[in-house]
């Protein structure tokens, strides 16, 4: 009996879960990332060589792992990729654009670092 | 609506017949049939893009082989497909009504929008199955693909493409949900008779305790079930597997349906490739003896090399030897810390039951069955737990991040098999002592 009662305390939690999920109506924004995604990678592999990018997002991924792990590195292996952005000379950063531009309203900055010239 | 409705019934239509002929029984027929169907269309998936003909030709000489196949099969058992003998050994309408329960869950695909990884690694892949041929063979070896991890494991994917083009194509996210929402379902479904095949045939408290204990082990995250990600359909898959496969079981017949719910897990995830490798040499060590569970391990061997195709296609696989860390331990130990976090609320609950079982003399004679349920149910705890451990110790990615974004969902094979040991241990006790029912005449073929 306590096993059927533990089950069904398990069991109204899927019910509760069910019924969160289905009253959630607010599309999830995830739809419109991967051509984001993909314009961003296409703008990434125009970048000119010579130069070690640091890339991060300063809110959702200060440390750059999503972009070095997901996207740089694995997609576009071309792109010099600095180990810290101390060792940077240009950093990337991406953010979101008010007016709507570039992908999705996402656009990448590049910043030179250390040499204002 | 119509393209969700169109790919699940495409799914269920291809699988129908050969489920009733591999089953030799309509009601786990109809239960097993979307997984079937997947498996089918996998094939046919692959065999598009790795001949270049396009998918939909494949698909239907693909079904019409099984089809015909199977009906041969049917007509010289002589297995009818009455209404009458759709029982299982229980009333009909009480496994519709089981069936009906199981589908409450996945009333959540109700909810719009499909999530980051089932868009970008399984719904795109799916476009180009859709595609197939050598323009799908194009997208898998581009390196701007990389993203999608062209080299994953390809029942997802390639069923819910496939279908999809069938129907015309008319919305591939939709259809993707729809498709892994009915292969889930019948996954669910697997688990739910394999936790019934536990008890006495025709014992009536099994079909609720059995209904309950699936409908509890969804509490990992109904979402999960319908969002379009590969987790849950692999995970449920491999604890059905696990119970039907790692108990001594006599009968060669039973273990086609565990054993198809093994394929779709190792099909589907490289997580369920390792648990599902590990369960199949349990299955074949626990009754060595038997050789005819030895056709078992052709399992591994056809899904690492669907694996290994797909790893072929892709312009930058990710390597098999994981990196190594200077610190190993640190990771492993993180991750255990993680993984415990996530499952200490079923495994306080599984624990306890699995004490009663096994350590009480009383019990664990009167539960004879229940012992080598609870016992297999720990054998895919630890199948799956030792893969993902070993590979967050010595994985590419940073552990804390790591961690935070994947072990809620990598773990719910674990969560899902601690469960139902409490559903195994609520059923044997609910079960009256007696002798073993005998099978009706009309239910054996």
């Amino acid at each position: 009996v306590i096993a059927l009662l533990v089950l069904a305390y398990f069991a109204s939690r899927t019910l509760e879960q069910v019924e969160s999920a289905v009253s959630w109506s607010e599309r999830s924004s995830a739809v419109g990332m991967l051509s984001t995604y993909q314009c961003l990678g296409d703008r990434l592999a125009e970048l000119p060589s010579g130069e070690r990018y640091w890339i991060g997002d300063p809110t959702t991924d200060p440390a750059g792992e999503m972009w070095r792990q997901r996207l740089v590195q694995r997609s576009f292996p071309a792109v010099q990729l600095a180990d810290s952005e101390a060792d940077a000379t240009v950093r990337l950063d991406l953010r979101s654009d008010a007016q709507g531009r570039g992908c999705d309203g996402f656009v990448l900055v590049a910043t030179p670092i250390g040499d204002p010239s | 609506v119509i393209a969700a409705i169109g790919a699940v019934l495409v799914l269920w239509a291809a699988g129908l017949l050969p489920a009733v002929a591999l089953t030799t029984d309509a009601a786990r027929g109809l239960a097993v049939a979307p997984l079937v169907g997947g498996l089918l269309a996998t094939v046919a998936g692959l065999a598009s893009v790795a001949s270049g003909a396009p998918p939909v030709p494949c698909f239907a000489a693909i079904v019409v082989i099984a089809g015909a196949t199977a009906w041969r099969r049917v007509r010289r058992r002589g297995t009818s497909l009455r209404p009458g003998r759709l029982v299982a050994g229980h009333p009909w309408w009480l496994m519709v009504g089981v069936g009906v329960v199981l589908a409450l869950p996945l009333t959540v695909v109700a909810r719009a929008g499909i999530d980051w990884d089932a868009q970008s690694i399984w719904s795109h892949k799916a476009t180009w199955f859709a595609e197939g041929g050598s323009r799908a063979r194009e997208a898998f070896g581009a390196p701007q693909s990389a993203f999608s991890h062209p080299d994953y494991p390809p029942l997802l994917p390639a069923a819910a493409g496939v279908v999809s083009a069938t129907t015309g194509r008319p919305d591939i996210d939709t259809s993707h949900q729809a498709v892994t929402a009915a292969l889930v379902w019948s996954a669910l479904a697997v688990l739910t008779l394999e936790i019934m095949a536990v008890g006495r045939r025709g014992a009536r408290s099994w079909p609720l305790v059995a209904c309950l204990t699936s409908l509890a082990a969804c509490s990992f995250g109904a979402l999960r079930l319908a969002n379009g990600e590969a987790d849950a359909l692999w995970s449920i898959a491999a604890v059905a597997a696990g119970l039907g496969l790692l108990r001594r079981r006599d009968s060669p017949a039973d273990l086609v349906v565990p054993a198809l719910a093994c394929l779709v897990a190792m099909l589907t995830k490289n997580e369920g490739l390792a648990t599902g490798t590990v369960i199949v040499v349990g299955a074949v060590a626990v009754q060595w003896r038997h050789r005819a569970r030895w056709w078992l391990l052709a399992l591994p061997v056809a899904s690492a090399g669907a694996a290994l195709l797909m790893r072929s296609w892709a312009a930058d696989p990710e390597p098999v030897l994981r990196f190594a860390h200077e610190t190993v331990r640190e990771r492993a130990g993180r991750a255990v810390e993680a993984v415990w976090h996530v499952l200490d609320d079923v495994a306080a609950p599984a624990l306890v039951a699995s004490a009663l079982v096994l350590a009480v003399p009383g019990l664990r004679r009167r539960w004879r069955s229940a012992v080598g349920a609870v016992v297999a149910c720990w054998g895919v705890v630890v199948a799956s737990l030792l893969p993902l451990i070993w590979t967050y110790a010595r994985g590419p990615h940073e552990i804390r991040w790591w961690l935070a974004t994947s072990v809620d969902r990598t773990t719910i094979a674990a969560y899902v098999a601690l469960v139902v040991i409490i559903g195994v241990v609520a059923g044997a006790g609910l079960e009256s002592p007696g002798p073993p029912a005998p099978e009706a005449a009309s239910e054996v073929v």
